[in-house]
Order: structure tokens, then sequence, then C-alpha cells
């Protein structure tokens, strides 16, 4: 054999065995992105099929819109769950705890953690690398150990249950991802440009609030959008400080554990449309992304 | 005036660093202590019950931890996972890591964001959908199993099976991380050491050995150190996945304090075993960096 084809078949075995190994990972989303659109009937197959015979959107409007829903399209979807009879509930109030928990939260923790951020980039203090480490080394701490006094703490000024709570607890989750991140950008920006504005008579807040945080803009959003991605799947708070008038998306989902039985299909449908928002801000961020998740490791 | 001019500049950056530092000694420090507090406490969740009105019992918990053997056994399983799991997710993960770096493949940004997609799936949907994927009557994974001759297997509803299937879903869940930032690492080492080993006739091991694993230092700590520290908490996939169950075969340690403080309300004892979980996590982040660190990289 030529040397030629030799590399060429070599090329090839290797984006066969790429290419297996990405749909690897990928295949149990494939399934469950099809799953939500099959019938009972398709899903409690065996041996199951990918594509089923009949695609439909009745999961979504059970999940989503169950109003819309008219009797005899119900019997047919639930054709083998009589269970899910009268136990259709609506997901969209969730989601909607889950916008106003996030909103808060990121947006109080992007207040809180700019300013230290640029601190921590700009000013050589006493403390300030030990401020920046402790800062950053919160991460290392399971977060159950502070679980439960905060749940003492929380039921005692009865924040438990409400979005409040909730939201403070998320801001100190968020702050050293923010602080990290922005520091990162922060250093980024020269500062010829902030020298120039403090020597022509501005003051740090001109500075911070014409300079910095214009050109700092697309750290910004990339820092938000990595607090609404950690927010967004957080569970273990959220389980212990909502209750039912209260509860995220992540807590919605926990319940299809036992309230719900396995309505798998509706369990699909709600899970999809809790990965769309990530999927959207993974193809955003990226390596941004990287940055975030392996914040604290390395100074 | 002057001395008002210096006192301002001063306190600056130490003005920017208080909304964070307070925000995260209340959050942080104070739950910290006061875990620590409980911890040597009795506590009852009743109303009208104050802090004041439980009794210290001592040693008492931190007894009791140690000759539980429920919290051993959970222990050990967090251990178990510590050991087979982040094993598995470095190899498989630098393996994968390696064939995406090399320069003859093609669309290498399709094959990573199929490669990245469980990382989308908030930790409790992955759970779910597992639990779906390895039904023993309806999943995807016994109609292989079955496909291949073997019988169905009860994966979630078998102690010897349990475990193992949720070091599969780990593994699936978080080698991307580790697939990620390797690739980061594999990219950022330059040509010319290479370039320079081969001109001396080096072969591929200890090119790998010698230049590829050093230049690497930095990654492979973040990977073991994130992942060591991640398993510890542990939490989501089992709540969803397993249950703990069947019997304790998956109960790790973050389930079982989860279950101690939250659900039969055992806060003091909780406390005690979330301390001890917190110490071990330290000591072994600090073995972590003891083995593999360098001056450079903290936290």
């Amino acid at each position: 054999m030529s040397k030629r084809a030799k590399k060429i078949l070599g090329t090839l075995g290797l984006h066969i065995l790429i290419a297996a190994i990405s749909l690897a990972f990928a295949f149990p989303l494939l399934w469950m992105f099809m799953t939500s659109f099959k019938t009972p009937r398709e899903y409690y197959r065996m041996p199951p099929k990918l594509l089923p015979n009949q695609l439909v959107i009745f999961h979504y409007k059970e999940a989503f819109a169950p109003w819309t829903i008219n009797p005899t399209e119900h019997s047919e979807a639930t054709y083998y769950i009589e269970e899910s009879a009268g136990r259709v509930e609506s997901v969209v109030p969730n989601i909607g705890h889950s916008l106003i928990i996030i909103t808060g939260s990121v947006g109080l923790a992007l207040l809180v953690g700019i300013w230290a951020a640029y601190a921590l980039s700009r000013f050589k203090f006493r403390g300030s690398e030990n401020m920046g480490i402790w800062i950053l080394s919160t991460r290392m701490m399971p977060p159950i150990v502070i679980a439960i006094p905060l749940f003492w703490v929380m039921r005692t000024i009865r924040l438990t249950g409400t979005h409040f709570g909730l939201i403070m607890i998320y801001v100190m989750i968020q702050l050293p991802f923010v602080i990290w991140m922005m520091k990162g950008f922060f250093d980024e920006i020269p500062r010829s440009i902030e020298e120039s504005v403090l020597v022509d008579g501005g003051n740090r807040a001109t500075v911070m609030f014409k300079v910095i945080i214009p050109l700092a803009i697309p750290g910004i959003v990339a820092t938000a959008l990595f607090c609404i991605f950690l927010t967004w799947t957080e569970f273990l708070f959220a389980s212990i400080f909502t209750n039912s008038s209260s509860a995220t998306l992540p807590v919605v989902l926990s319940w299809f554990r036992q309230d719900r039985g396995i309505l798998w299909g509706q369990m699909s449908a709600v899970m999809v449309v809790a990965l769309l928002p990530l999927m959207t801000i993974t193809m955003v961020l990226q390596r941004k992304m990287i940055r975030g998740l392996t914040a604290g490791a390395i100074k | 005036m002057r001395r008002s001019g210096y006192f301002k500049k001063k306190a600056t950056p130490y003005l920017y660093m208080a909304p964070t530092m307070v925000w995260l000694l209340f959050f942080i420090v104070y739950p910290l202590i006061f875990a620590l507090v409980m911890a040597f406490k009795r506590f009852k969740l009743e109303r009208g019950l104050t802090f004041w009105d439980m009794p210290w019992v001592g040693l008492d918990n931190f007894i009791t931890a140690f000759t539980d053997v429920y919290f051993l056994l959970a222990l050990s399983k967090t251990f178990i996972i510590l050991l087979v799991a982040v094993s598995i997710e470095f190899a498989l993960g630098f393996f994968i890591a390696h064939l995406l770096n090399k320069k003859n493949v093609k669309a290498d940004f399709l094959w990573i964001v199929l490669i990245l997609s469980p990382m989308m799936l908030p930790l409790i949907a992955s759970g779910n959908l597992w639990r779906m994927l390895l039904d023993v009557r309806w999943g995807a994974v016994n109609a292989v199993v079955m496909f291949f001759g073997f019988e169905a297997i009860d994966f979630l509803g078998t102690a010897k099976w349990s475990l193992p299937a949720v070091i599969m879903v780990e593994i699936w869940q978080w080698t991307p991380f580790v697939i990620i930032t390797m690739l980061a690492g594999l990219r950022s080492i330059p040509d010319d050491p290479k370039q320079a080993a081969l001109v001396d006739g080096a072969n591929k091991m200890q090119m790998f050995r010698h230049i590829v694993l050093p230049l690497m230092r930095g990654q492979i700590l973040i990977v073991l150190l994130i992942r060591s520290m991640d398993v510890f908490k542990t939490f989501d996939i089992v709540y969803a996945l397993t249950f703990g169950g069947p019997g304790q075969s998956t109960t790790v340690a973050t389930f079982y304090l989860y279950r101690q403080a939250f659900t039969q309300f055992k806060l003091g004892y909780g406390s005690a075993l979330s301390w001890i979980i917190f110490i071990i996590v330290y000591l072994i982040s600090f073995a972590i960096l003891k083995v593999f660190g360098s001056e450079e990289a903290v936290v």
C-alpha cells in the first residue's frame, strides 16, 4: 500500500473514532429529544426505536399549556398511564420563579462583585492577595456544609420558601465566579486609559462608569451568562429553600421522581426546555466557559 | 487636606471590597462557624424552640458519626466514586483530547459541541434521563444489552449494579469537562520543544513523558482538583437516578448528610457530618496540591 493511501486510511479511521465518541456523548440527549415527541405507546416499546412512527407535541402541551389539551387527545397520549390523568400541571409558573431568582441574583452579584474585581485588578493593598485567594477558595467548600446553618437562620427570619432568600444565597454562590472572571477581563483593559481620565480630574466613580464598564461589557455579558448557567441548574439549595409556591425548574425536575410517576414524555419535554438556554449559552461562551468552570484553580 | 486625600486613596480598595466581604462573611464564614457550634448541640426542629433551647452534647455527634455504619458506608461509596470515576474520566478525557488535537482532524468544532453536550444538561435532568435509559423494561441501554443476547440488567433496582450505574453517569457527565480543559492545555503547548525533541530522536512515549506532561501540569492539576472536590458534592445525580438506593447502595456522603439533616431534621448531627466532610475535602485538595502542585498554582 502506498504511503498516501495509508495516510488517507489513517485519517478516515481517526474520524470514524472521533465521530463514534462524539455520538456516544450526544446520544442520550438525542434520545431525550426524541422521547419528548413520542406517544407513550412508542416509548414503552421494546426494543425501542429512536425515530417513532408518529411525532406528537402532546407532552409539551401537557407540561407548558395543559389548558389547551382537548379530552380526546388526552386519552390517546396517556394510553398507558392512568395516573397522569388529573395530575397535569403546568411548569410555566416554575420557569417564572427560576427567572425571577436568576434575574435578581445575577444582577445583585454583578453589582456587588464588580467593585471587588476592580479593586483586585487595579489596586495593590495590604491583604489584597490573601483576600483574592480566600474568595476563590470558597468554591472548594462543599455547599452542603453551609446549607444546614443557613436553613436554620433562614427559617428563623422566615425567608425559606421566598424568592428573596434564595436570591441572597445564589449571590453568595456566584460572587467568587463574578470576581474571578471580571478580574480577568479588567486585567485586559490597559491602565493608560483610566490614568488619563484620572489626570484630567475625574474620580474613580467616573472611571468606573464612563470607562471601565463600557469597555468590559463583553466580559460582563460572559460573566452574567455563566452565572445564569450556574443558577438555572442549581438544585441543592433550591430543594432546601423553596416550597411548592416558589419551586424552581430543577426542583420540578426532581418531582418527576415520585410524585408524577414515570411520565417520560412530559419529563423529557421539560428537560428539553431546561436544556435550551444552557445550550445557547454554551454556544455563545465557548472558551470563556472554561474560564468560569476552572475559576479558582490557577492564579 | 492632604491627609484626608491620602486616607481616601488608601481606603478606596477596601471600600470596593467591603460589600463582597460582608456578603461572604455573612453567607459563608458565619454559617461555617455556626455549623461548628451546632455540631456540639442536639438540634430539634420544633416550633417555638430557639437556638438557646438546644442542649449541648459535647462531642457526642462526632462520636456517633464515627460509629455510624451508614455514614462510613456512604463515605466509602464516595471514595469509590472518587477513585474509579475520576481516574476513568481523567484517562478517557486525556485520550479524547489527544485525538481531537491531532493535526488532520477536520470539523473539530462540530465534534467538540457534540462532546460538550452532556455539560449543558442540568445534573438533576441527567439523573432523570439516565433513569429512563437504564430502565429494566423499556430502557435503551437494556435494548442494547438484549440485542447482544444477554439478560436485561436491572441497573437501578439491584445493589450490585446501582453504584456502577451512578459511576457511569458521572463519567458521561464530567468527561467532557476533562476533555475541554485538557484540549485547551494541549493546544497551548508550543511547537518548538516538540520539534527539538523530534530532532534529538525522541519517540512518542518519551515526548509525552518529558514534554507534554510537564507542560500540561497546570491543566492536570485543575482537573484533578476540581473533579475531586466535585465528587464530594455528588448529590443531584444520585437524587434523580437512584435516590440513594436500592437499600444504601448508592447513598453517597452528601446524600446521606442531606437525608439526615433535611428529612430527619437532625441538624446538629448533620452539621457534625458536614464538618467531617469539609475537613476530608480540604485534606484531599491539600494532598493533590502537594503531589501535583507547583509554586505558581494556588488555591
